[in-house]
């Protein structure tokens, strides 16, 4: 609620492209660390390096002069180099760390707030085992990139720059035609990322569907055995399974000749021999120590060959899971907050006029032309076979979408000026299948008031008739359910949502009636929190019970998405044969029994 | 070499203890192994070869270098660089053909392994199946493969690390000296030291990092499945606020190893530079004693680096080896399933002629000793409509959808189809015969088009449509975003339960099986649709042999039984009004319960209120004990066999919510079939078998 005072602004609105949430975003989040960071990889880059030149020196003054001082003190120069690099290491290293980390924590919170905000156009197209994976490890994947690759690479930037200034100062042809061979290398090993990286990712997705086709048969087991399906499946798994392996292998051999390693490799050799005719030919100016020199830095450079590819795919990962988060969170979403809020008193009445509705992404209309006018206080039921529209109608009423044409009004206002937190203060949902948090009872029924105190929550649990089950647990109200805690049944899930709904206490009651069949004990309890639920205010409920049908103000009849009739009970049994037909295989009431 | 991501570190979890000598592990692992002893022995021959490649060129230098401090001519030069070319080629040519012959290995090796463990467990008994979570089942087919996988990278770059250290000690003793290589080996036990460390604790940092990953995604995850009630009670930000809490912990964890791996990192390099300036050092006193030429000391430089990263290679990939040798046990303990469930050697199909079902002297229990059935015997006429009355946890579902279609072996008594004993027939024959309906509505990732057709490949769209229209499926299933092709996602999540239940009578209808066994298959559809079900139901399938597990008073009433069980045991048995005028469990069961289910409007006195809320306190006992005794009993037959350990989803246990009559017969025709199309159905479901039904 605190998002009301101060309005940070989110990373969609500051920056204007991936790219520069990419690059920008997290050097704005930690910008002090990052630079001494670079200062602390250039230290170290350099007394890493250094050692090759010092070796190289010291075996000069021994060729030249034995074991002098001048020679210890090249000795022990490698040490204090070793010394400092530690140091410059340790501090940039961690720093910069933290700021990956850091960043992988502040995306994730703003990922998650970003698109738990998003409207239920947005949740209903997008998969959520796909966000969380998002959120969850391709945010990692981004940090991976910052941290170590970006980090490494920055190092490797300084080692090869160091490197190629002592070879400078020994041999300038040696320096330049290094600079000119990395630039060729480094090209090529864009390049192969650039090759390998979507083979990567196809082979991730390829796992994730090894996994979920094994999971989805193994769970399912039953089923394909009771149809004997067992080969089918086998033959399926083992399609996708091959696709696997040949995946695996496709990138096995994309890795196998690694084209860029031969150009360091020959540029070695080649070096080498050059050196080598270079000492021979003019001893003067070029030593045993600037051979060794040369060949030290060399093979140093080898070594980054073996880590610079990773450290390219990490980036090129990074930078495409950049992209996703990006489109995601950019999610450009059907339903707009008012820009001039109104206030509702929800005093009169409810009116649908013309309205019609395809979920967002889809082109099937599920709600047709449908217009009614909703009293104030009146208890309205909604009757129709399955996919006729009924629950759409309740969704609409929460505002979880807008209409694609004509208006709800309420009290006179169009239902679009009202803010959404707005609607759903004042309108409550029970749904059909009961959503309930792994948490205790007590937060449970709480969720929808989180001021309340342990009396009205009790109380409103002893409305709703499930005191009695809650209170016969060992822990009672903080007893924790879910997958870690106590299973409840579908009755009792029923009535802590009833509960729930009953501490809200909302103007509008949507209801969304339970199926038919739960055990009668359960029932009567049901029945009688429902009645408490929609007592003194307004209600529309999906039902097919003929009881409340008969009970109710008004019957709003739907088939295909529109409105076949409206009226009573009565009057529709009089005039409408859709009725007719329909009741006839409502369960009527028992006779006896006998 | 390879350049996939090879994990740095083998931090595990826990420790597995392996339920089999190592040996025999790794003789499982040389099994895999064994089906490629032609490639694997080319790759060992590629890897000896780039190693002595690998190894000489060090030599080349040093050897040029002190060629270099004595006189020679350009020849020399020129001849140095081509060999030491030639071999560094030579070394990149060998080892990229071995990665390639090494993808090809694992990449088959892996899918043969796959296809062995995916084998062994889509023919294990039920038993086992349900008695590990699907995730575990999961994880033998995908993170454990890969695991083995790893290990056997591990195996290959370890020795090759191995014999890259051996030989570069060898070489330093041999060509350089002692001392030198004295030196180097100093590092060794330096690098085991630092990866012991880190391995300490790395590895409590680890695990907390891992929980409270796992504890974000959990509530992440959690939260997104439940936009829609936070949306509507506003809850937004206050579940922003939770995750938040959690992030920081997370990131907590995650800085402690930062600054671990941070403080070792440059400590390797920093040994690794002091080794360099030591043998600077002692290389120049030898030097000067005209023990070492440069080149020498140069190669004894060289090679000492490559000795602290094999150690700390071998010291890491150690526990990695070890999680996946792990991983093969467990593999092991797959593929050394087996099944007690499976076909006699002289089974044969199951006969076509008789659907009467005899169940004779039957005893099961899921545990040894914990008799769920006792000694049941029922005979049930071809043709007749049974249906099955009980309490929670009787053995109703047990006996209807775990026995008869042989998911479970009986341990006493048999049961008969006809006069074929099951155990004789063949498994697919057997279920084939059987159409069920379980009380999880269950749907595959497919369009709803394949899901209904899953037990009837050969059906057309046609005659799923007219199915779909026939039980009122239509309308809704037109209504999804692509009508019938509307790919159902994450085992139909954003289907209501009403509507899966629908697919999934519809697939057992479209099945069109001999034998029906409907276990509260219509709990979760609202009235009208249960009614245009079960009017469907009589229409295609009435005389075919059926068991009902219902609480609706009107499908036990018109059933021609009913079969009562009480704990296990069968209680009484006989028509509605004889089991009524009897006033024995059922009669009592029918006016606690279902004489309930006329009811209108709640209108119960205090005293009848106190009597079902005892009821319910009771209940709660009963299955906090049970589910006690499951945990005891390692959780045996749990999941499928719902009614039996707990209660789960929407649906409790005895009794219906509406009282109903019997079904009148309208006017009007059911749904929008036409009276040709119903007819065409009824003709496609007839039997093929040709046999006539008596009525």
């Amino acid at each position: 609620m605190n998002a009301t005072t101060e309005k940070k602004k989110l990373i969609t609105e500051r920056y204007s492209s991936f790219k520069k949430f990419f690059w920008l975003y997290w050097i704005k989040l930690n910008p002090k660390f990052i630079l001494v960071s670079i200062i602390g990889i250039a230290i170290t880059s350099f007394m890493e390096t250094w050692p090759a030149i010092l070796l190289g020196d010291g075996l000069d003054e021994l060729i030249n002069s034995g074991v002098t001082n001048q020679f210890y003190y090249y000795s022990i120069m490698i040490f204090v180099a070793a010394g400092i690099a530690w140091v410059a290491y340790f501090i940039s290293a961690y720093l910069w760390t933290l700021a990956g980390f850091r960043f992988e924590r502040d995306t994730r919170q703003e990922f998650f707030e970003v698109i738990h905000n998003h409207s239920m156009a947005f949740h209903d197209v997008n998969d959520s085992g796909v966000l969380l994976s998002m959120g969850m490890n391709e945010v990692a994947q981004m940090r991976m990139a910052y941290n170590p690759a970006i980090r490494q690479l920055v190092r490797q930037f300084f080692s090869i720059s160091v490197t190629i200034y002592f070879l400078w100062q020994i041999n300038s042809i040696i320096g330049i035609a290094l600079l000119l061979c990395l630039v060729w290398y480094l090209a090529l090993a864009w390049q192969y990322a650039k090759r390998i990286g979507p083979v990567r990712r196809k082979l991730a997705k390829e796992l994730g569907e090894v996994s979920s086709s094994s999971q989805e048969i193994f769970r399912g087991i039953d089923v394909v055995r009771s149809y004997g399906n067992e080969e089918v499946e086998q033959k399926k798994f083992s399609k996708v399974s091959n696709n696997y392996a040949e995946l695996i292998k496709t990138e096995g051999y994309l890795s196998s000749f690694y084209w860029p390693g031969l150009v360091l490799v020959v540029f070695t050799a080649v070096a080498f021999g050059y050196s080598m005719m270079l000492m021979m030919s003019s001893r003067q100016d070029f030593t045993v120590g600037d051979l060794t020199k040369v060949i030290a830095l060399l093979l140093a450079l080898n070594r980054f060959n073996f880590f610079i590819p990773r450290l390219l795919l990490m980036l090129q990962a990074g930078l495409i899971n950049a992209e996703r988060l990006w489109g995601v969170m950019t999610f450009d979403d059907p339903m707009i907050e008012p820009e001039n809020p109104e206030r509702s008193e929800w005093t009169e009445s409810i009116v649908f006029e013309n309205v019609s509705f395809n979920y967002p992404g889809t082109s099937k209309e599920v709600l047709k032309d449908v217009s009614f006018t909703i009293p104030p206080g009146s208890n309205v039921a909604l009757l129709g076979g399955p996919g006729s529209g009924k629950t759409t109608v309740l969704k609409l009423l929460l505002r979880l979408y807008d209409p694609s044409e004509g208006i709800i009004r309420i009290n006179g206002l169009d239902m679009k000026d009202l803010p959404t937190k707005e609607v759903r203060s004042s309108v409550t949902l029970v749904e059909q299948d009961i959503f309930l948090f792994s948490d205790t009872i007590k937060a449970n029924i709480a969720f929808s008031r989180a001021t309340a105190t342990d009396e009205e929550i009790s109380l409103a649990a002893r409305r709703a008739k499930a005191a009695n089950f809650i209170e016969a647990m060992s822990d009672g109200y903080d007893t924790v359910i879910g997958e870690r805690g106590v299973t409840l049944s579908g009755g009792q899930r029923q009535r802590l949502a009833i509960a729930r709904a009953l501490l809200s206490d909302p103007k509008v009651l949507l209801l969304d009636d339970f199926a038919s069949a739960i055990d009668v004990k359960t029932e009567v309890q049901l029945r009688a929190g429902m009645d408490e639920l929609i007592k003194g205010r307004t209600s529309i409920m999906v039902t097919h019970r003929l009881s409340t049908l008969a009970d109710a103000d008004m019957i709003i009849l739907m088939k295909k998405g529109e409105v076949v009739d409206i009226g009573t009970h009565k009057e529709l049994l009089e005039h409408s044969e859709d009725y007719q037909f329909m009741c006839q295989y409502l369960p009527q009431k028992e006779n006896g029994g006998n | 070499m390879s350049h996939r991501g090879r994990r740095f570190g083998g931090f595990q979890e826990e420790k597995h203890q392996l339920t089999r000598p190592t040996r025999k592990v790794l003789g499982a692992l040389g099994i895999f192994l064994g089906n490629h002893r032609l490639g694997l022995f080319f790759s060992v021959v590629l890897i000896g070869l780039s190693s002595i490649a690998s190894v000489i060129s060090p030599i080349l230098l040093k050897d040029g270098i002190d060629l270099a401090t004595e006189d020679s001519n350009y020849q020399v030069a020129l001849w140095f660089m081509w060999v030491f070319l030639g071999l560094t080629l030579f070394s990149w040519i060998l080892s990229s053909i071995n990665t390639r012959v090494q993808a090809k290995i694992s990449s088959r090796m892996l899918f043969e392994v796959r296809e062995k463990i995916f084998d062994s467990l889509v023919h294990a008994d039920i038993d086992y199946l349900k008695n590990e979570q699907s995730g575990n089942v999961t994880a033998r087919i995908t993170s454990d493969t890969e695991e083995v996988g790893t290990g056997l990278g591990i195996i290959i770059s370890s020795g090759i690390q191995v014999l890259l250290l051996v030989s570069s000690f060898v070489i330093i003793v041999t060509q350089v000296h002692w001392l030198v290589a004295l030196i180097a080996l100093v590092s060794v036990p330096v690098a085991l030291v630092l990866s012991a460390i880190l391995a300490y604790f790395g590895k409590r940092i680890i695990i907390n990092i891992r929980r409270a990953f796992g504890v974000v995604s959990g509530k992440m995850a959690e939260n997104l499945a439940g936009v829609t009630i936070s949306k509507s009670f506003n809850r937004e930000d206050e579940l922003a606020e939770e995750l938040k809490k959690l992030n920081q912990e997370h990131y907590n964890y995650n800085k402690k190893f930062g600054l671990l791996m941070q403080l070792m990192m440059p400590t390797i390099n920093a040994v690794s530079l002091i080794t360099l300036g030591v043998i600077l050092i002692v290389g120049g006193i030898l030097n000067a004693d005209g023990v070492l030429t440069i080149g020498e000391i140069y190669l004894g430089a060289v090679l000492a680096q490559r000795f602290l990263m094999p150690v700390i290679h071998l010291s890491m990939s150690w526990p990695s080896f070890q999680s996946s040798l792990g991983a093969m046990d467990r593999i092991l303990d797959v593929l050394e399933i087996e099944p007690k469930v499976t076909d006699a050697l002289d089974a044969k199909k199951l006969q076509t002629e008789d659907d009467a079902i005899h169940f004779e002297n039957v005893s099961f229990a899921y545990n040894k000793g914990v008799w769920v059935l006792e000694d049941i015997n029922l005979s049930v006429n071809s043709g007749e409509l049974i249906a099955v009355v009980g309490e929670t946890g009787a053995g109703k579902t047990t006996l209807c959808t775990a026995l008869l279609p042989r998911f479970y072996d009986v341990q006493k008594g048999s049961i008969r189809i006809g006069d074929d004993d099951i155990k004789d027939v063949e498994l697919y024959s057997l279920r084939k015969s059987i159409g069920m309906i379980l009380q999880e509505p269950y749907l595959f990732t497919a369009t709803v088009m394949d899901n209904i057709r899953y037990g009837a490949p050969e059906a057309s769209n046609e005659d799923i449509r007219d199915l779909c229209k026939l039980i009122g499926a239509d309308e809704f299933i037109e209504a999804l975003p692509k009508g019938y092709d509307t790919i159902v996602r994450e085992g139909g999540k954003k289907l209501s339960a009403g509507q899966r239940q629908m697919i999934t009578i519809a697939r057992m209808m479209l099945a069109n099986p001999r034998i029906l066994v409907l276990d509260e298959a219509t709990s979760r559809l609202d009235a009208y649709s249960e009614s245009l079900v079960q009017r469907a139901q009589e229409l295609l399938f009435k005389g075919r042999t059926t068991f009902v597990i219902a609480h609706r008073l009107s499908t036990i009433r018109n059933a021609d039984r009913i079969a009562v069980i009480d704990k296990g045991k069968l209680v009484e048995l006989g028509t509605h009004s004889e089991l009524l005028a009897k006033r024995g469990y059922y009669a009592e069961l029918y006016h606690t319960y279902y004489s309930f289910q006329g009811f209108e409007k709640v209108e119960l006195s205090q005293e009848e209120w106190s009597k079902i809320e005892q009821q319910e306190r009771e209940e709660m006992k009963r299955l906090a004990m049970m589910q006690e005794q499951m945990k005891k009993g390692k959780g045996q037959g749990k999941g499928m066999m719902k009614g039996q350990p707990t209660p789960h989803g929407a649906h409790g246990s005895t009794g219906s919510a509406h009282g109903s009559q019997k079904l009148v017969h309208p006017k009007q025709d059911m749904a929008d079939l036409s009276p040709e199309q119903k007819k065409k159905m009824m003709e496609k479901m007839k039997l093929k078998k040709g046999k006539v039904r008596k009525e």
